[in-house]
């Protein structure tokens, strides 16, 4: 039998876990006799919020050979039901619609690796989901361990959703290493959780950026100290000025500011700037974590990590989890440069525009329209030289000439400048998506 | 316009609501949109049309229709009875 995560987070003794609302502290063995998974492997889908019958419903899963989905809880019923009818799980966890418990869902092949599965987009109900396994959830948190100081003297509050890649992070790596874990569904609003924070001298925050514009807009920074000990940002781009902010009061009140970057497909984090470089480094990203390394694709600059965290691929339904295949790079979908001293930066997203008569196209969308128009053949769009946009097709053969027109207006370019071909089958690259640069080597061939 | 309609325009733009969802019921996450985002919104909105300053400790507490009313009253505002 192979380690789990659960294994790493049995054997910190420090780990307690602080029920605001009731003031008691559990130790994980408090939880043995109150909840059960039920043996074997299926699917789990566990709804959960940050309460502490949540985590004890995680852990006792995170100990099963089950596989589990994590997910908002908030999520409409409509969206609810159609992740259900996607996914069939054998077990429902889902205090709101008051279920806990078997389905009764015939079991299917799940492989065996998948422990995990996370959307990308945690309030949508896409049944988007990103392939985990044991390996992808402890090697990440122990490449976080490495740089992040996190003690068996620490109270962390869970801020974060705990179905979301970064607040899992939080919740893994302090349940290995960390000592008290507050479960709250209090968020930085409410003056609930502020006393909470003071009763129980809480010593770091985890945010996305927007959370850092409301501990700045509301001045509640004054409110983490004296207590506070390092703040961690990830999840997008924090604004330049804030940055710089930040780095001014990480520098002033002594507490280091770490940023980070990170997806889901690389179960939560790729990289870290070291805090004594962010006044200088401000909008880097820094430097691969521990085991991980990043290299910029020369053709279109876009930074590509490897490491032992990258995904086994996406999942939409129940058969998607059959199978769980790594990828030998993630293609992150962002540009990024380094500096001298090796530090990334990011620099956009890439989108695929072509200008044609000084008109920026955007090709994702004139592919997404093509497809709403004309359903029955797979569409690809791409640029050439910013002269010509190739609109190209797989499937049984279309009046192309009406399509050229129809793309002529709905675009308001010039026909001249469109051209419409069919091709024996569209390539796809290792992930599955289409390979835009074999398809136009395929045309000129 | 008095400030009880003044304070319902902001209710509406920082939350996205249409009107008929603002009553003496609506509170910090009673609804989907009002959100801690929304709430942000919501306090700029009511610095802006008010003319105010709000402190940290107003903010956090600004979190139904009443005590936003009686943050407001502190700071000069006031509200007519209603006839």
């Amino acid at each position: 039998m192979s380690t789990k995560i659960y294994d790493f987070i049995r054997a910190n003794t420090s780990l307690r876990f602080i029920d605001p609302l009731t003031s008691r502290t559990f130790a994980i063995s408090d939880f043995d006799e109150s909840f059960n998974a039920p043996e074997g492997r299926g699917l789990a889908f566990l709804y959960l919020d940050n309460s502490v019958r949540a985590v004890e419903a995680l852990l006792h899963f995170l100990c099963s050979d089950w596989a589990l989905c994590l997910l908002n809880p908030k999520l409409e019923e409509a969206e609810k039901q159609a992740l259900e009818k996607a996914y069939l799980p054998g077990y429902i966890y889902d205090p709101v619609r008051g279920r806990k418990g078997l389905t009764g869902a015939s079991p299917y092949p799940i492989a065996s690796q998948i422990k995990l599965l996370l959307s990308t987009s945690g309030s949508t109900g896409s049944p988007k989901m990103v392939k985990l396994s044991e390996e992808n959830i402890i090697s990440n948190a122990l490449s976080i361990l490495d740089y992040l100081p996190v003690k068996h003297t620490d109270t962390v509050p869970l801020n974060l959703p705990l179905f979301y890649s970064y607040g899992f992070s939080v919740f893994t790596t302090n349940a290995i290493a960390g000592g008290r874990i507050l479960c709250t569904c209090r968020d930085l609003i409410q003056k609930e959780f502020w006393e909470d924070w003071q009763q129980y001298q809480c010593t770091s925050l985890a945010g996305v950026p927007y959370v850092y514009e409301m501990i700045q807009r509301f001045g509640l920074l004054p409110r983490m100290l004296p207590s506070l000990r390092y703040l961690t940002q990830a999840g997008g781009k924090l604004n330049p000025t804030l940055v710089t902010q930040f780095a001014a009061y990480s520098k002033e009140h002594g507490f280091p500011f770490y940023v980070m970057y990170g997806q889901t497909e690389a179960t939560a984090r790729m990289s870290w700037l070291e805090p004594t470089a962010l006044e200088r480094k401000a909008g880097a990203i820094g430097k691969a974590i521990k085991d991980g390394s990043f290299t910029i694709d020369p053709e279109n600059c876009e930074l590509l990590y490897s490491g032992p965290n990258v995904f086994g691929g996406y999942a939409e339904h129940a058969g998607d989890l059959a199978r769980y295949e790594q990828p030998d790079v993630l293609r992150t979908g962002d540009i990024a440069m380094q500096d001298a001293e090796g530090d990334f930066y990011l620099q956009g997203r890439i989108k695929r525009f072509v200008k044609l008569f000084g008109l920026r196209i955007n090709l994702d969308e004139t592919e997404s329209l093509l497809r709403l128009q004309f359903p029955h053949n797979r569409w690809l769009c791409a640029g050439d030289k910013d002269q010509f946009l190739y609109a190209l097709y797989e499937g049984a053969p279309v009046a192309e000439a009406d399509v050229r027109l129809w793309i002529s207006s709905r675009l308001k370019v010039h026909p001249q400048a469109i051209k419409v071909q069919r091709l024996e089958a569209i390539p796809l690259n290792s992930n599955g998506k289409a390979d835009y640069t074999k398809a136009m080597s395929l045309l000129a061939s | 316009m008095n400030n009880q309609a003044k304070l319902n325009q902001v209710l509406m733009q920082s939350l996205s609501v249409p009107e008929t969802m603002i009553d003496e019921t609506l509170s910090y996450q009673s609804i989907p949109e009002w959100d801690s985002m929304a709430h942000m919104y919501l306090m700029s909105g009511i610095e802006e049309a008010f003319g105010i300053s709000l402190a940290t400790t107003d903010m956090l507490e600004m979190t139904d229709l009443e005590s936003i009313r009686k943050k407001l009253v502190q700071h000069q505002i006031t509200f007519e009875q209603e006839a």
